[in-house]
């Protein structure tokens, strides 16, 4: 009979890297990272525009940042992947069994970026 | 509890698609048709709520991942409930400045 | 005959783990399995791995091939493309030596859904049920579980959640709950519907994208939320005693 250290038991939970890493793993972290950050993103731009309302001069340079092009950018990248995925979640759990697959995560990405640029496209045609 | 916590999840993730759409095409002048300031006003509500409760449930879940001992998840859930409720507060009373 | 390089994670005498590599002649057909035996008869008596029906049906090869959760004896080299075969313990279990693990934490976690069948009330015996009763059809791919452990190392929700039953236990939990005949359900229901069961799944689909024997643990575990969210709907409307 063989005996198990703790030691080896601790050292089992060292493998916490995936070497292969599947696709169904990096939808689901991005929706992750997608998610914790417009948490944060939420939380501040409800703190500031409040404090903007209240004192319109104080918070106006905090609300520009808001407006930055970059920020604006990454900002709907991030909101059209985790409502995208998110979508395409809850017809897997309603039992749609096709939305599991790789093929209709692909997609719902495709047509969330379709609708970012679209809109993009819109505001950047109004402004030429 | 976790069941209805998933359940509502999913609906206010739904609901979030329309009213966080409906926000960003507002307020930089997307969409093809304008709304009348009385209900953005309202919908920018629904939007805080739904939010509130889908952000802070989802970075609930997260946490519920790493952290496993019943103490330390009540410890989780009260800090989320104070932060939730104290934003809720502070962002409804934010847009009622605005109405004018 | 073509020699294939096999890079095989060992276990030194203090624990640590180091990485040997051997030059494996490639046969026709040969599998991963054939290659750590080659390694074993020739190159190095001191390979230890286990294997033991080689025909996909005990569950006993289980290693991680190249990163990927495989049976060792059907996972052809003709299949793998790199020119390195890497092959590695399951993760998240205890390592014995070089690639055999030690699975109980695999089964303490498959104990706490009551896997066994659970005898209650008198039924009319023989209490059988028939081959196209919907409890059985309902169960068809969920069946035939080895527990070879390839869902369990593949699930990252393992790996970062201590206490999760993972998909393993989960897939049996939801064969047990079909079957009209066992008593164990609200027992099972209940783990399940903790925050160390169902609740910690999130979809990666890997577990079911992996399973040597086609089963579908994310489907068991879907379905499962989806029968717990009903009975919480019902609790709270007043529909059903909770």
């Amino acid at each position: 009979m063989y005996r198990v250290s703790q030691e080896q038991r601790v050292r089992a939970y060292a493998e916490l890297w995936p070497t292969q890493p599947r696709w169904g793993l990096w939808a689901w972290w991005a929706q992750r990272i997608s998610g914790l950050a417009l948490v944060a993103y939420a939380i501040w731009h409800i703190i500031t525009v409040v404090g903007a309302a209240r004192q319109p001069d104080r918070f106006g340079p905090l609300l520009i940042l808001l407006r930055h092009p970059v920020v604006f950018a990454l900002l709907m990248a991030g909101l059209a992947y985790h409502a995208a995925n998110g979508v395409r979640l809850v017809l897997f759990d309603l039992g749609l069994e096709s939305m599991r697959r790789r093929g209709a995560f692909w997609g719902f990405l495709a047509a969330a970026v379709l609708v970012v640029l679209a809109s993009l496209g819109r505001e950047m045609v109004r402004r030429l | 509890m976790s069941a209805l916590l998933w359940l509502l999840q999913r609906a206010s993730g739904l609901v979030l698609v329309i009213l966080a759409g409906l926000h960003v095409g507002v307020h930089y002048g997307l969409l093809p048709f304008s709304i009348r300031r009385p209900v953005l006003i309202v919908v920018d509500w629904f939007l805080l709520t739904f939010l509130l409760y889908h952000g802070l449930n989802g970075v609930r879940t997260v946490a519920y991942d790493y952290v496993t001992r019943p103490q330390a998840q009540r410890l989780v859930d009260w800090v989320l409930w104070a932060a939730g409720l104290a934003l809720f507060a502070y962002g409804s009373w934010g847009l009622t400045l605005l109405i004018r | 005959m073509r020699a294939r390089r096999f890079r095989v994670a060992r276990t030194n005498s203090d624990g640590t783990r180091r990485y040997q590599t051997y030059e494996v002649p490639e046969g026709d057909r040969m599998t991963v399995l054939d290659g750590l035996l080659h390694i074993q008869r020739h190159l190095d008596r001191t390979m230890t791995f286990r294997y033991n029906c080689r025909a996909m049906m005990c569950g006993t090869c289980g290693v991680r091939v190249n990163g990927t959760e495989r049976l060792a004896c059907s996972t052809r080299l003709s299949a793998i493309p790199a020119a390195t075969v890497i092959v590695e313990p399951l993760r998240y279990l205890p390592v014995i030596q070089d690639l055999m693990v030690d699975f109980e934490p695999f089964f303490d976690a498959w104990r706490t859904v009551q896997p066994g069948f659970v005898p209650g009330a008198a039924h009319e015996e023989p209490a059988r049920i028939a081959p196209d009763a919907p409890e059985r059809q309902v169960i068809d791919r969920h069946r035939e579980c080895i527990s070879c452990g390839i869902c369990f190392s593949s699930c990252e929700v393992v790996g970062i959640s201590p206490g999760f039953v993972g998909p393993a236990a989960m897939n049996r939990a939801f064969c047990m709950i079909h079957d009209s005949r066992d008593e164990g359900r609200e027992q099972r229901l209940s783990v399940l519907d903790s925050e160390q069961g169902c609740w910690r799944c999130h979809t990666h689909t890997t577990c079911t994208e992996l399973c040597p024997k086609g089963l579908d643990p994310t489907g068991a575990i879907e379905e499962m939320k989806r029968l717990l969210a009903r009975r919480s709907i019902a609790s709270v409307l007043g529909l059903r005693r909770s």
